[in-house]
């Protein structure tokens, strides 16, 4: 097995290279517990006298074979699901097992505690399953197609992450264990853990091993496929549903670990290795080996640490470099024609029509927003002279449409601009870079005011697009790579949120508000830029209407059409950044109006590039300005931040859009 | 979209009973108007339970839902208003009520540049950075609220109050020996522990026991660490009981329960004590009187035997 892979190249190297670390860690660990000699007895037949030996049979034991166990397992699961989604940015998160399972735990413990005494497992695997039965529910009609199953995915994910969010917002200090299982510890305390996941994996493995040959046909187009006599449903059906049991059974066990299950597929494969077989060897291999040398550093480095910095955090912060460093060097293929992206829903017959009625929509919401509220003697109507009201309303009004604008002008572009559905402005990076930033501002400074914030804020995101532009520079902006080190950067967002989280102090709720996506923080001064901002954003857009109704048809057509693509790329993606820092300071990064207005565009029917960009700024707005209303209106005097308040609007529109379709 | 409104409209609603529903135990109480006194509004939990102290000061706070949780029902004034929750206090709601000043924690500077259009703020916190530690810290807290709240006189009187009840305090514990860990379970592998600039680690203090928890800690004054951590350390466990939190409770059993915890040496020797969670852990003198009580009280039990004892 080993000579045959030397043989054939990197990705068995870069497998070795990278497992050097977990050698010397595992050694040093067993060292500094009274050596390797006393680690292997303590293993096999502990004595209940010694602490030294109690520990390392009941926790460091342990925990080491959850690390390699879940890694593994995770990656298994990547790979498989790049494989059937034919998309390189999913994960095993992507049909919504983590937020599924996430949500239930956060229900569960909020609700009905009795369940928690069944064990958590359970809960977490229900939560997991009933999540992902949501997704094949909603893409079943149409085959399980990876664009509409990706689709589906996202939109669970964001409808349970908007409501866990919610949750937490409400209920911070009550949750707060939870955000440690959320952040992915792999402490232990027994073997329980391990019992549970080895048997499941090996299971899981065997299943993988009889898949492999049907699955290298998910390679082939749909078409090509079929006429082999495979029925693609069943066969996807099949794949996924190996790969969501994996990875239930591991969320559940120690919780969410994100980016090893993303990035060790896409390492193993940019490395070199291409066919199905050997990814899933040297990627499940690889998983097994990042996750657990993660581990085994950060035990080195517990002791001096102020909090608690859970693993799964780290190995976003750990691996998001490792991928930066890699993108620039490998190949991919990221020139040739894209799926049929376009297949979502049919031409709307008039488009200016169906634009001046969502413009007229728009309208009815800023003035429902502006005129219609409670106060301290129930619902009433303002009359718009009444300023002393109006004053904190304005501005929210108008930030909540600017935002949406941005976000939607934003995520239109890259959507086009990538031709991949999963493209929105938080996956460039951008937001992430910026949040970052904030959040360290939040943590570090003792009392920053809103301008310092701002300003830092600015500067996280100018150096996430330098460092987008630095890495992709001399390959063009291809927009696979430019996604990548989107997810690269997302991850270290991840990161980031997570060990601030799971430190579990009182800052941890401000966080949460902040990167909720409220309009609250906007005064009058500030909305009217951010406002003047947007139109102007936008309006810088049009000019490149005829490029983006090119480029979805992949690299060479646009060439062969006489655009400069490196040119066209970049400018494009300068105004997608901009647009998205000045969204992301006003409501924070997680508002997914970025990602759901331009698909719901679509699914109105608005298909050529003028018409999406508008559609998509119209949905937007409109869906920010009745959020943000419904968010101060529907509990108050308690507010849900519009950004939780339009994916949850968004969303569940969106899911009816896919079950017609 | 037109014809999918009726749709959306019924989803939404559905989805924001259910968190709304999830998120509150009651129904926001709104104010009456005819005090001559106006409101004192406050996002931070140390602050409004120093105000509570105040006799018939009206006081207008958030997340009261999370306070009452922790503290029981009856641990809040009938008068006090709700505005939201902390990092969102309703503004309209405030504007529209006759309010004094704005009592804010530092980490929400963000919202001090709104709220002082409708009255003065300003920023208070017993767990800030400061020249001062421990109770010296805690004092200057309450002088400061009182100062803000017109009510020195009666700041005064708490802290003196209190100094004088962690005196007695002081004085039937001493015997006393041991170091205490003072320890709260996050999940079934984490655990809270409080060093010196926490609440119960500034009552330790003050009444003179030894805190077994030097390592780092943060603001707060508390490090997350995991369970294994606590075989390193030698001292006598007490366990924040938060079994009266239905969301706790699981885990708190599940962890007492487990191997890795009755194999801990302080476990095996019988030298842990649960202690009943009736403050609250960022609080202020009120929680650390109330906790000072509980801790003196557990100690002094029969079957607390100290590790020198035996």
């Amino acid at each position: 097995m080993t000579g045959y892979a030397l043989r054939r190249g990197s990705p068995a190297m870069t497998c070795w290279l990278l497992s050097l670390p977990l050698v010397v860690l595992f050694w040093l660990g067993l060292q500094a517990q009274g050596g390797v000699a006393l680690g292997v007895k303590a293993l096999v037949s502990p004595s209940l006298e010694e602490v030294s030996e109690l520990l390392l049979h009941y926790t460091w034991w342990p925990r080491l074979t959850v690390a390699l166990l879940s890694g593994a397992g995770l990656a298994l699961a990547g790979v498989l699901m790049q494989q059937v989604l034919r998309n390189p940015l999913a994960a095993p998160t992507t049909l919504g097992v983590a937020s599924g399972a996430n949500l239930a735990l956060m229900a569960a413990t909020l609700l009905a505690p009795g369940l928690l005494t069944l064990g958590r497992e359970w809960v977490a695997l229900a939560g997991g399953g009933l999540a992902v039965g949501l997704v094949f529910a909603l893409a079943w009609r149409r085959g399980l197609a990876p664009i509409v199953v990706v689709l589906a995915g996202l939109v669970v994910n964001l409808y349970l992450g908007a409501l866990s969010t919610a949750l937490l917002l409400f209920n911070h200090e009550a949750l707060s264990g939870l955000l440690i299982w959320g952040a992915g510890s792999l402490a232990q305390n027994g073997w329980d853990g391990a019992a549970i996941l080895a048997p499941r994996l090996a299971i899981g493995a065997m299943a993988a091993w009889f898949l492999l040959r049907p699955m290298n046909v998910l390679e082939l187009d749909d078409a090509s496929a079929k006429s082999l006599g495979v029925s693609l449903k069943y066969l996807r059906f099949a794949g996924l549903a190996l790969a969501v049991f994996i990875t239930g059974s591991i969320v559940s066990v120690v919780g969410i670990i994100g980016f090893i299950g993303l990035a060790a597929p896409n390492i193993v494969r940019l490395a070199g290795a291409r066919r199905l077989g050997e990814r899933l060897v040297w990627g499940t291999l690889l998983g097994a080996v990042l996750l657990a040398s993660t581990d085994l550093l950060l035990q080195h480095f517990s002791g001096v640490l102020p909090t608690l910095i859970p693993t799964g955090a780290v190995t976003g912060a750990l691996g998001a470099p490792l991928l930066m460093w890699l993108i620039p060097r490998l190949r991919l293929q990221g020139d040739r024609a894209p799926q049929p992206a376009a297949a979502l829903g049919n031409r709307y017959p008039a488009p200016g029509h169906l634009l001046i009625r969502l413009a007229i929509g728009l309208l009815l919401a800023a003035a429902l927003g502006l005129l219609l509220g409670q106060g301290v003697n129930g619902w009433h109507w303002l009359s718009p002279d009444n300023w002393s009201l109006m004053q904190w309303r304005v501005p929210r009004v108008v930030a909540a449409a600017a935002s949406g604008l941005m976000l939607a002008v934003a995520g239109t572009l890259l959507q086009r601009l990538s031709a991949n559905p999963m493209a929105s402005p938080e996956v460039l990076g951008i937001s992430g870079g910026c949040a970052i930033a904030l959040i360290l501002g939040i943590f570090l400074l003792p009392a920053p005011t809103s301008g310092v914030l701002v300003g830092i804020g600015t500067l996280g995101a100018f150096v996430t697009l330098l460092i987008l532009v630095a890495l992709n520079r001399r390959s063009g902006f291809v927009p696979e790579r430019l996604l990548l080190t989107g997810v690269a950067v997302s991850a270290l967002f991840d990161a980031v949120r997570s060990v601030m989280l799971a430190g579990g102090d009182p800052r941890g709720q401000q966080v949460i508000a902040w990167l909720a996506g409220s309009t609250y923080y906007v005064d009058l001064t500030s909305a009217l830029v951010v406002g003047v901002l947007a139109a102007a954003l936008a309006l810088a857009t049009q000019p490149f209407t005829r490029w983006l109704d090119i480029l979805p048809l992949g690299a060479p057509t646009a060439r062969a059409l006489g655009i400069r693509l490196n040119g066209a790329r970049l400018v494009l993606l300068l105004l997608v950044a901009l647009l998205t820092a000045c969204a992301t300071l006003v409501v924070g990064p997680l508002s997914f109006v970025g990602l759901l207005a331009p698909h719901m565009a679509r699914l109105l029917g608005l298909s050529r590039a003028r018409h999406h960009l508008l559609g998509a700024a119209l949905v937007g707005m409109l869906l920010m300005v009745l959020a943000d209303w419904a968010g101060r209106q529907v509990i108050f005097p308690y507010e849900i931040p519009a950004g939780l308040v339009a994916s949850l609007i968004g969303g569940a529109y969106f899911m009816w859009g896919l079950r017609r379709l | 979209m037109i014809y999918s409104l009726p749709i959306m409209l019924k989803q939404r609603v559905l989805l924001l009973v259910l968190i709304a529903a999830a998120s509150l135990s009651s129904s926001p109480v709104l104010g009456q108007k005819d005090r001559e006194e106006g409101y004192i509004v406050t996002l931070d939990f140390a602050i409004a339970e120093t105000l509570f102290e105040f006799s018939d000061l009206l006081v207008a706070m958030g997340g009261e839902n999370n306070y009452r949780s922790w503290l029981g029902e009856g641990s809040t004034p009938s008068s006090l208003v709700n505005i939201g929750i902390n990092p969102y206090p309703n503004k309209e709601l405030i504007f529209s009520m006759d309010v004094k000043g704005v009592l804010s924690p530092p980490q929400y500077t963000r919202l001090e540049e709104g709220l002082s259009k409708i009255a003065p703020v300003e920023q208070l916190s017993p767990y800030r950075e400061s020249s001062l530690m421990g109770w010296d810290r805690m004092v200057e807290f309450t002088k400061e609220v009182g100062l803000f709240a017109g009510r020195e006189q009666e700041a005064f009187q708490l802290i003196s109050q209190a100094d004088e009840h962690m005196s007695n305090l002081r004085e039937t514990i001493s015997a006393f020996p041991d170091p205490l860990l003072i320890i709260q379970f996050l999940d079934e592998r984490h655990v809270r522990v409080y060093g010196h600039n926490s609440l119960p680690g500034t009552v330790i203090d003050r009444i003179d026991l030894d805190n077994a928890w030097d390592g780092p800690t943060n603001r707060w004054g508390f490090s997350v660490i995991s369970i294994d951590d606590l075989f390193k350390i030698h001292a006598y466990f007490v366990v924040v009981d938060t079994s009266h939190l239905s969301s706790r409770r699981a885990v708190q059993e599940d962890v007492m329960k487990s191997e890795l915890w009755s194999l801990l040496p302080s476990v095996q020797t019988g030298n842990t004590t649960l202690l009943d969670a009736n403050f609250w852990v960022f609080g202020a003198i009120p929680s650390a009187m109330r906790f000072a009580e509980s801790l003196v009280e557990v100690l002094s039990a029969d079957d607390a035997r100290p590790l020198s004892r035996r």
